[in-house]
Parts: C-alpha cells; structure tokens; sequence
C-alpha cells in the first residue's frame, strides 16, 4: 500500500475513531469535573448550563467588549463547521463509504464563497495578530499555528476543486494527500483544543475580581504568604466569558489552547498567574496586590495606602487615643514630675 | 421627606467597648451575630478603658468612589452617603485599600465589600447603643454639640480655678 492510499484510506479511519473517543472522553471529563467541583461549593446548574448554551450565541459576556471581532469570529467558525460536513465531495465520500450515509449538499457556489470568506478571515485573523503589538505580545506559537493548520485543508481544497495548481509539479500531484493530511491535523488538533482564560502579565492588577465572577470555580486565587496565585481547571471551565465581562482591566481574555498536557489534567489545577502582595508597613501582614495599589497609587497619593484595613482602623482610631483625657493626664504627669 | 444629611456621629468618650453595635449590625445585614462582617468596629485600648468606634464617615470627596474601576460607588443623595451597587460591583476591593481609615471591608464569607449604608436611615447601632455613643444627628448639629462639650469643660475649668483661687 502506498503512501497516498494510506493516507486517504486507515489513517483516515483511524483519525475518525481517535476524534470520537476523545470528544467522548472530553464529555466525560467535563461532566466528572462539574460534579466533583459542584459537592462542596453551592453550584447552580441552571445557571451553568445556560451560560454554557449562551456561548453559542453571538454577543454574550466574552465577546461584548469587540462586537465587530466577535461578529467576524462567529462567521469564522459557522464556515468552519458548515463547508467540511455539507460539502458536496464530503457526502458524496460518505455515501460511497461502507456506511452509506447521505445528507443533503450545500450548493458548490455557497461552498465556493464560504470557503474564500473562511481563507478571508483567516488571513485577517493571522496578520493582526502580527500587526497589533498588544496581541502579538500575548501570542505564543501555537496562536499562529492554529490559524495556519485551520485554514489549510481550505486551500488544498478550494485548489483541488477548482484545479487552479495543477499545472505545478509537485503541488499539482500531490494535492489530494496534502489536502486529506492536513485535514486529519485538524481534526487531531481540534480534539486537544480548550478555550483557556487568560490574565496578562502587564495588565492584571491581581484584584481576583475574576475569581467572583467565576460561575463554576474554574478561576480560583489563593494567598499563600506574599503571593496570590491564580489557578485554573481545563474541565470546570464552561467558557462563559464571566471573566473577560468582569475584568475592570480588560486584561482577561479567552484563547484557544492546544495541549495533550491539558486533556489528561481532569481535576488538578493549573497556576495561571502569581501576583505579589504588599505587606503592610506596619505590622506585615500581607494585605493587596502590589500592582493593584501601584493603580491606586495613580488616583491617591497618601501614606494610608501602605498600611493595611486594620492598621489604617488602628491609626485613625489613634487620633482619638491622643485627644483622650487619659493621654492628657499622662502628658501632665511627665510635664510635672 | 426623607432627613437631609444626617450623620453617624461617635462620641468615643461614652463608649464602654460593649460591641453590641458590631453584634446588631451584623445580624441587621448579614442576618447573623458575626462582628467580624459588621460595619462598625469598636478599636480598643482595655488597660486605658478607651473604646473607639469606627465606621464609614461618608467622605465628600470619598478615596473609594475616586477608585472604583467600575463606578460602583456613589453618593446617595436622599440619606447624603457612599453607596456600593451590589450589581455593578465585580469585587476588585480597590475600594478596601484606598479607605483612609479602614472603614471599608471585604467580607470573606458573603465575598463582597461591605461598608456602613446608615440602615436606609436607621441606623441600627445607634438603636441599640444605650449610652449614646453613636448618634445619629444632622451633619450641621455636630459642630453645635461640639461646642456646647467645649464651653461645658472651660465653664468647669473656670469654676474649678475660683475655687482654687478662693482657697488661697
């Protein structure tokens, strides 16, 4: 068997087979890690699996603050899912397959359009994530990757159907197998990916406003000593966007991830982000988050700010303290000994 | 017609530390006898026998209102106090640190901050202080009392002093 009919023929199978465990799995997963997470926190599952449902719906919480992006990313990824299930070589490969199954087609001109719009989006997608500093910054390589290997298949595929390659040597014969190959690379990739939250490092002040929010407990912080760390679980998280709609510093956001590491972390939880906390001047104890006070520190100037709830309370009740007519008695005492 | 501009006013020379205000204000908000989520905070001296409640003092210009990411806090105008918008607050406790005095805190078990709204105009600690200790008085009736406690101890001290002058 050659590498072509490989390629088309049990890879492909076995691409398929490997899909539908691992959305099984991730279903699975996700219910175990709702429930595990629901016995000891007051989880309310209306609430969650309405928001869960809202996220198919364009303009719920994540996406508010970008309407035109948001609109552009739905059209995006309604194309995704539409053109490879409803494209006419699609089922017409189904119906010839031991199954047999049929559905109707789209019609080839839509398919044509969707798929030039798809290859549209993603190029935009691809180079403002370039051109836009703030975003290139939060990027990683896979942010690139995942855009390339998506719109892949698009163009091996709008090439095969309208033949407009052939005529190149290598290109023009091995077309279908790039085309099949990279089509199964989207498939596997598509099963690792989670939609994470993310807190950017220059703009996260550590307030944990995100944490409140959190409908699931997916986002938690803990204050150990002089840190407060954030931490995160792939599973819990119903990608409602409570998150990115909180964040007074529009630093939280909702990004793809592709991992194996997170597939396989069910319960444990991610750190995510560890913030200082400042220590009061007085008496120590660690009490906000550093960058929180720097903000602060923009709006008010005081000496109040590096103290402390409980020693600011102490410090004005001190005024008090020194007005008190025990105080006067004392100060008498020493003047006149 | 709702008073106009009624504040709590503290007079910490009365106090006698009993933080039944903690105790009722907790239970009025919360619905439970916890002085750890109320309000009010009596800061004590035991060995000088000096108490000193400490509550919100609905700042004009309030630090906290300054700091809200989320314009949260305002100035209710009919009772003339800081009000937190439970539905608008996201719980960034900006407000906690940039209090002056400590006044505004975040409750752990409720995870909201929670800061004196003078009970929608009775304030249940001043219902309870049978001392009179915290009063709830108009802001322009302060100074009044202020003065009538300063001519009290000069007329006690000028008393004082005739009758040391008339011993000699």
């Amino acid at each position: 068997m050659d590498f072509d009919s490989f390629v088309e023929g049990p890879l492909l199978w076995v691409v398929f087979f490997i899909v539908l465990i691992g959305v099984i799995a991730r279903v699975v997963f996700f219910l175990y890690a709702i429930i595990k997470s629901g016995t000891d926190r007051d989880f309310r599952w209306g609430y969650s699996l309405a928001t869960f449902g809202r996220s198919f719906v364009p303009f719920h919480n994540a996406v508010t603050k970008r309407p035109l992006y948001a609109i552009l990313r739905y059209i995006f990824h309604a194309c995704l899912i539409i053109v490879p299930v409803w494209l006419a070589g699609h089922v017409a490969l189904w119906e010839e397959s031991r199954f047999g199954w049929a559905w109707t087609a789209l019609p080839d001109a839509w398919a044509d359009w969707m798929t030039l719009l798809l290859l549209a989006l993603a190029a935009y997608f691809f180079f403002r994530r370039i051109m836009v500093k703030d975003i290139r910054l939060a990027s990683s390589t896979s942010d690139f990757l995942l855009i390339g290997i998506t719109a892949l298949p698009f163009m091996t595929g709008y090439f095969l159907t309208h033949g407009s390659l052939d005529s190149l040597p290598f290109l023009g014969d091995n077309m279908w197998t790039i085309h099949v190959l990279s089509g199964e690379a989207m498939l596997l990739v598509v099963v690792s990916l989670f939609c994470r939250t993310r807190l950017s490092l220059a703009k996260c002040t550590g307030c944990a406003a995100c944490e409140l929010s959190c409908p699931t407990g997916t986002l938690e912080s803990n204050d150990e000593g002089k840190l407060r760390i954030f931490t995160y679980s792939h599973y819990q998280c119903i990608c409602c966007g409570e998150c990115v709609n909180t964040c007074p510093e529009e630093a939280a956001e909702l990004r793809h991830e592709i991992g194996l590491g997170g597939f396989f972390q069910i319960v444990p939880k991610l750190e995510i982000r560890s913030v200082q906390l400042k220590a009061c001047d007085k008496c120590g104890a660690p009490f906000a988050p550093e960058p929180q006070l720097d903000k602060i520190g923009q709006t008010l100037t005081g000496d109040y700010l590096r103290f402390c709830p409980r020693c600011k309370k102490l410090d004005f009740a001190q005024t008090f303290y020194q007005l008190s007519p025990w105080t006067k008695k004392l100060k008498t005492a020493n003047n006149h000994p | 017609m709702e008073p106009m501009g009624k504040v709590l006013m503290i007079n910490y020379e009365k106090c006698t530390g009993c933080r039944l205000c903690e105790l009722v204000c907790s239970v009025m908000h919360e619905g439970v006898s916890n002085p750890s989520r109320s309000r009010i905070k009596v800061v004590k001296w035991e060995s000088e026998g000096l108490y000193v409640p400490i509550s919100c003092q609905q700042c004009q210009d309030a630090p906290c209102v300054n700091v809200c990411p989320v314009k949260a806090l305002s100035r209710d105008e009919t009772l003339d106090f800081v009000e937190v918008d439970y539905d608008v607050c996201i719980g960034c406790r900006a407000c906690v640190s940039a209090c002056p005095f400590g006044a505004m805190s975040f409750d752990v078990i409720a995870k909201k901050v929670i800061k004196c709204d003078l009970c929608d105009g009775d304030p249940q600690c001043v219902r309870f202080c049978e001392i009179e200790a915290v009063e709830y008085v108009d802001a322009d009736r302060v100074s009044v009392f202020k003065k009538r406690d300063a001519a009290q101890r000069l007329s006690a001290a000028q008393k004082e002093a005739a009758a040391l002058q008339a011993q000699l």
